[in-house]
């Protein structure tokens, strides 16, 4: 047989969605009819376990979060000749020994559930004079109000809806050809740039 | 390879709405056309194109070698000089590619000569992969094609087959996927892989191309602000290489798909390359820099743009007299010289066939169909079938 052998066709159904609609777009669209969520919205959580407390049917998305802020966070976190210095920011027993140096140990991760977007992991201290004392902080330094009271239903209530901040300078950068091109009258084409 | 007229099924339309297939009409013009289609042999197909098609992928391959390794050669393809070393080094990387489109000239007898290569941002993937694919499950179900009748279409499968061979070297990363603003075919398309990466396990996110940023620690980023690490990009290397955010692309890091040195062979300059190396193989045509014309001996040829799409600013002459032409925006980056091999003519149509590569593997084939010798964006995609 010199052809597919079998596709699945409900999966290239696309009746309801429309063709560019994605289910991503689909989620947005469905939160803001109730008002409540917009495409910037993300949650803070200590543990996966919280996350699909909230999100049971993106389980998997809230253990990609995780997996992927506590590998940032071992990557990119602040890293300390002496553990004492390392605590002094972030706490007591707060921070984990790698070959040579300590870095702060990940307390939290952010997760949005209608986009995937960057991986970030959060630090908290107690230790007072720290700037990450009483709230989470990001490696870059944004901050955000914590709350720590959890339900007995097991329903977390430690989440925090955040908005991320800009990181980004600017945008535009690719697609000028593009609209060079367009200018002259192809008013025959279907217009795509593929070939 | 027959022609062979038949009746639409009466409900495609309403299926194609199911589908999601949006753009099979353009301006009023049919562009998916099932009132006919092509029948092969199945010698047909696995000797006259799809071997030539792996043999010819393989020597594009050789001919990109020699190119990344030599400047002069580098500027004949019109690469930006500051780029030169963002190209080469992912041919040294062994960067991996998706797929291609060949489009060649083939009447069924004679061996099928390569008109050009769309090694970067080639489209119908989706007619050809899906959309055919489906014309021929119901004709057969509904009797109107034999039941033995076969289609040289294995792309869905391929697809599906080598993104996850792709996702074993990205674990857990995100696939971003980026088309231009303002079109529905390029964005069907892109939909079409992103359902294909989905069914490979991979996560995928579109950004379309104009909204891509400049991150604050460097880099690429998508709309919500997430840095770009992998990319699929319907947009042609030769406008992103001379776009303001080239200038991130080496510290972007990012893995690209089609990788740059795809920008050597989905090149026009690839063809006298590909002829100076592997001279008379029966499936090239003589190709020529406008430097070595005059020494060629050709008195029927076609001019085409180094940088052009769907048929743009190709003229054809006949006795060294323009005899056709195409308009288009193309053409600053100077030209090169075919020798004239005119489509085979069915009824009143030139008829182009597409061969799909995914990887290095032959993967099936388009037919396109245009009123003119010049097969441009308005050209009509007929399905096929296998008989032998």
């Amino acid at each position: 047989m010199k052809r597919t052998k079998k596709i699945d066709l409900n999966r290239m159904r696309k009746s309801n969605a429309g063709f560019v609609l994605k289910p991503a777009a689909l989620g947005i669209a469905a939160a803001s009819l109730v008002g409540c969520g917009n495409s910037n919205e993300a949650y803070i959580y200590k543990s996966v376990d919280e996350c699909v407390a909230d999100h049971a049917s993106k389980w998997r998305q809230c253990d990609t979060a995780y997996s992927q802020a506590l590998s940032k966070a071992r990557r990119d976190g602040k890293r300390f000749d002496e553990r004492e210095k390392c605590e002094t920011v972030y706490g007591d027993n707060s921070c984990e020994r790698h070959s040579n140096y300590y870095t702060p140990m990940m307390m939290g991760f952010m997760f949005s559930p209608y986009h995937s977007r960057g991986y970030y992991p959060l630090y908290s201290s107690s230790y007072r004079h720290s700037p990450y004392y009483g709230r989470w902080g990001t490696l870059d330094g944004d901050y955000y109000p914590r709350s720590t009271t959890s339900t007995s239903t097991g329903k977390s209530k430690s989440s925090r809806k955040v908005t991320l901040t800009k990181k980004t300078m600017s945008r535009g950068g690719f697609g000028s050809t593009v609209s060079a091109k367009s200018s002259w009258g192809g008013s025959s084409s279907r217009g795509g740039w593929g070939g | 390879m027959f022609r062979i007229p038949c009746d639409e099924r009466p409900n495609w339309r309403k299926l194609a709405d199911e589908y999601g297939f949006k753009f099979h009409s353009m301006y009023g013009q049919a562009y998916w056309d099932e009132t006919a289609y092509y029948q092969f042999s199945l010698q047909q197909i696995e000797e006259q194109l799809e071997a030539p098609t792996e043999e010819i992928h393989q020597m594009c391959l050789h001919v990109v070698d020699k190119v990344v390794a030599d400047s002069q050669l580098m500027q004949k393809f019109r690469i930006p000089e500051q780029h030169w070393d963002f190209v080469r080094q992912s041919w040294l990387n062994k960067e991996p590619c998706l797929y291609s489109r060949l489009d060649f000239a083939y009447n069924g007898k004679d061996p099928a000569k390569l008109y050009e290569n769309n090694a970067d941002t080639p489209t119908s993937l989706y007619e050809t992969g899906f959309w055919q694919w489906l014309w021929l499950e119901e004709k057969v179900n509904s009797g109107a094609v034999h039941r033995s009748a076969d289609q040289f279409n294995s792309l869905q499968e391929k697809l599906v087959q080598r993104f996850q061979v792709l996702a074993k070297q990205h674990p857990d990363e995100i696939l971003h996927l980026s088309c231009c603003k303002d079109t529905e075919e390029d964005r069907g398309t892109v939909q079409y892989l992103q359902d294909c990466a989905h069914e490979a396990g991979i996560e995928t996110q579109f950004v379309y191309i104009e909204d891509i940023g400049e991150g604050i620690e460097g880099g690429l980023t998508d709309n919500d602000n997430q840095i770009i690490t992998w990319m699929f990009k319907l947009y042609p290397w030769e406008f992103m290489l001379n776009e303001d955010y080239s200038r991130l692309l080496n510290q972007a890091n990012v893995s690209w798909l089609e990788p740059a040195w795809k920008s050597i062979i989905s090149n026009k300059a690839l063809l006298p390359m590909l002829w100076k190396y592997f001279p008379d193989h029966p499936n090239l045509l003589p190709s020529f820099f406008e430097e070595d014309l005059s020494k060629s001996q050709m008195s029927h040829y076609v001019k085409k743009p180094i940088f052009a799409r769907e048929g743009s600013n190709v003229s054809i002459y006949k006795d060294h007299q323009l005899t056709l032409s195409s308009e288009g925006p193309y053409g600053d980056e100077g030209f090169i010289y075919q020798a004239y091999a005119p489509l085979p003519k069915y009824g009143d149509s030139h008829t182009l066939i597409g061969s799909w590569l995914i990887d290095d593997k032959a993967a099936g084939i388009s037919v396109r169909e245009d009123s003119s010798l010049i097969t441009q964006d308005l050209s009509r995609f007929l399905p096929h079938i296998i008989l032998s």
